[in-house]
């Protein structure tokens, strides 16, 4: 077999790993798996383009030939910046660490993945503090995987002018921002607690408002939130599947905290 | 294959014949070595995430130093003619290369694994973040042999050649610092254009998909500009 049916064949073979995985990804269920198969479609499709690529000719001739050289270094780079782009809006983590350093938690991942509207989340984290460290670790995964969830992380030792205008006086303050609304937790390293400070602001609108006990446990908690919206609220159309698994875990949660109280 | 075999085997023999690549290997196992002795008398954990970041480094500074002579080189003593008119494609001349210098990074990775295994035997550590960053390692040195590969392509001299990739290095080392400093969307173009972005969740066991797209990517472009550079005539 000559040299040039092998490169033939194993282009053909990309072609058909890259749809191939491409399509077993499009039905699955389980983000992680479904990602995981898009990653490696993409990458048959990166050696296929790559391939290809290298058979363009080298030397041109013509009128437009000092065009084309840099108009395919143009595309080339154009077509990388794109590929990323597509991969990164399908971005799969795996956590390498026995303890699961960089594992969300539960309610943190399904409200992220709920969000529908952009959220700024701001933490001022105290960089001497493990905990604090790690959940910033956390955060940053989180919002690396959500595209509506924007995550600021911020030394609270240096970045005094940045804690002034949110009047931010201690450590480990989380601030969650959207539109217009916002809530801030004081001296937290819980996860859990950022998420539910994650879905209140973005949550809490003028239509169709549900109400929630869980709220009511949460305002009890002394100088937890600080809010101007609509507090307690949640509007009744974002209680969907993914909603209803926040909900539940909130419910769990509140119940604990109210079995304890007893 | 067999051309390719042997363009591989010459591009390996003038790597491991020259004396950069014993003296990059020597300067890069006592500098680990310190760091590793080091971090482990001070912090007294079984971690090798200093060590990963003071390799990044040292990858930083010492790739431009093994790739800058590839193409360089042979453009400035004309034996560069004599391969191309050879019956051999401009990509397989180029892979060669690319293989023969990835070889020597590799070959420091596998020496800087002695750490690891002491590592082991002293203690108790948490294997995942040591593999994945070695993996992210791997990634970053494909990444960074390809663009250097592709910067000796379009110099005749080599001290060009390695400053053009230094300066290459650095500027996608601290281009995420400029980024907050940019608006919208190419501050987020310049964070994700860093190599630390990338390779961090690497060196502390933490693998995104879309980081290991990154290095190959920037590799596969590389490679592809080299080749496209290696045939100007």
């Amino acid at each position: 077999m000559s040299a040039r049916s092998v490169r033939l064949l194993f282009e053909a073979a990309l072609f058909l790993v890259a749809l191939g995985l491409g399509a077993a990804a499009f039905d699955l269920v389980d983000h992680t798996v479904a990602d995981a198969l898009y990653f490696g479609a993409w990458c048959a499709a990166m050696l296929l383009i790559f391939s290809l690529a290298l058979r363009l000719p080298l030397h041109l001739r013509g009128r437009l030939a000092y065009l084309a050289n840099p108009g395919i270094v143009g595309a080339a780079l154009g077509l990388a910046l794109l590929a990323n782009i597509a991969l990164y809006r399908h971005d799969a983590h795996f956590d390498a660490t026995v303890s699961g350093r960089f594992t969300p938690p539960p309610e943190l991942e399904t409200i992220a993945r709920s969000l529908q509207d952009d959220v700024v989340l701001t933490y001022f984290y105290n960089s001497k503090d493990d905990y604090a460290y790690g959940a910033k670790q956390v955060l940053e995964v989180v919002a690396r995987r959500h595209s509506h969830l924007t995550v600021r992380v911020l030394d609270l030792d240096t970045e005094l002018v940045a804690a002034r205008d949110y009047r931010v006086k201690l450590y480990n303050t989380v601030v969650v921002e959207a539109e217009g609304r916002r809530t801030q937790i004081e001296n937290t390293v819980d996860l859990r607690q950022m998420a539910y400070a994650i879905e209140r602001p973005a949550a809490a609108r003028p239509d169709g408002l549900l109400c929630h006990r869980a709220w009511r446990t949460l305002r009890s908690r002394p100088c937890a939130f600080q809010s101007r919206g609509d507090l307690g609220c949640w509007r009744a159309g974002r209680l969907g599947r993914t909603g209803s698994a926040a909900k539940r875990a909130r419910s769990a949660q509140a119940g604990d905290r109210d079995h304890r109280r007893q | 294959m067999r051309t390719f075999g042997a363009l591989l085997l010459k591009e390996e023999k003038a790597i491991f014949t020259s004396p950069i690549a014993y003296v990059v290997l020597s300067v890069f196992l006592v500098i680990m070595g310190y760091t590793f002795t080091l971090t482990l008398f001070v912090s007294h954990v079984p971690t090798l995430v200093h060590l990963f970041f003071q390799i990044y480094v040292l990858f930083l500074l010492t790739v431009p130093i093994i790739t800058m002579r590839l193409v360089a080189e042979e453009r400035r003593l004309r034996t560069i003619e004599v391969l191309l008119t050879a019956p051999v494609s401009e990509a397989l001349v180029v892979f060669a290369k690319y293989l023969a210098s990835l070889s020597l990074v590799l070959l420091m990775l596998v020496l800087s694994g002695a750490y690891a295994i002491t590592l082991g035997i002293l203690g108790r550590p948490d294997w995942g973040p040591i593999y994945s960053g070695y993996l992210g390692l791997f990634l970053l040195g494909a990444a960074l042999v390809a663009v250097g590969l592709m910067t000796s392509s379009l110099v005749s001299n080599q001290i060009i050649a390695a400053l053009l990739s230094l300066s290459l290095f650095l500027l996608l080392w601290i281009i995420d610092q400029f980024g907050w400093m940019l608006s919208d969307p190419f501050d987020a173009l310049a964070v994700n254009l860093s190599l630390l972005v990338h390779f961090t969740p690497f060196a502390t066991g933490s693998i995104f998909l879309s980081d290991v797209g990154f290095f190959l990517s920037i590799a596969l472009l590389a490679l592809f500009l080299s080749v496209r550079a290696l045939a100007r005539r």
